[in-house]
């Protein structure tokens, strides 16, 4: 089930996490990222989240859907 | 349809214009997987409409992703018996790794954060979990 949390809701509570040191969210990720690429560790889901979290509230880009057939 | 069916989901696939307590979409398992079932409802338009929420594309990634998990193979027999909250975790990966959209794919990298945060652990621990979790599938798909 993919829950009713809302994405908005769900970035702010992992920036909520991420801040509970009181760095800031991306500059922890980008540490435990060259952290992590230090000890030769693949870093994609910290990566992939660090790029979410930079790119907040962009207006959603229409995609070419098939039309429904008549 | 056709989304589901991009994402390789073996199945019917309906729409359901009602509003379901599920978010907006739904995997059910059948007798075979060719009787499984993925159901869309009418909030998933909803929420793909509003650029704050995930888009239907990932939703129905999430979906698919319940599928392999339960169809896989090498995943079923690991993940038969995981809690309900664990399988969300893993079906958002998996469904992470059939996006080839790379917003959808990182939107279902942050539903997984989010699971695992809830449960109390460290932003440093879920991390970590999350990456060693997405090598161990990447391994066994």
């Amino acid at each position: 089930m993919m829950g009713t949390k809302k994405l908005s809701t769900i970035r702010k509570e992992i920036e909520m996490a991420l801040a509970c040191t009181g760095e800031d969210p991306i500059q922890r990720l980008e540490r435990e990222i060259e952290s992590a690429k230090s000890k030769g560790d693949r870093t994609e889901v910290m990566e992939g989240l660090k790029r979410f979290l930079e790119s907040p509230r962009k207006p959603k880009r229409r995609k070419q859907r098939a039309p429904a057939k008549k | 349809m056709l989304i589901a069916k991009a994402f390789g989901f073996v199945g019917n696939v309906e729409y359901r214009h009602v509003y379901s307590q599920s978010g907006g979409a739904q995997y059910g398992r059948g007798s075979t997987p060719e009787a499984d079932l993925l159901t869309v409802y009418a909030e998933a338009f909803v929420r793909d409409a509003d650029p704050e929420d995930f888009s239907l594309e990932a939703m129905i990634a999430h979906e698919c992703g319940h599928q392999i998990l339960a169809r896989h193979p090498r995943l079923a027999k690991r993940v038969a018996g995981l809690s309900e909250a664990s399988e969300e975790i893993l079906a958002s990966l998996v469904g992470a790794m059939i996006c080839s959209d790379v917003t959808d794919r990182h939107a279902l990298y942050a539903k997984a954060t989010a699971e695992l945060l809830s449960r109390g652990q460290s932003a440093e621990a879920v991390s970590r979990q999350l990456q060693e979790l997405w090598e161990l599938l990447e391994a066994l798909l």
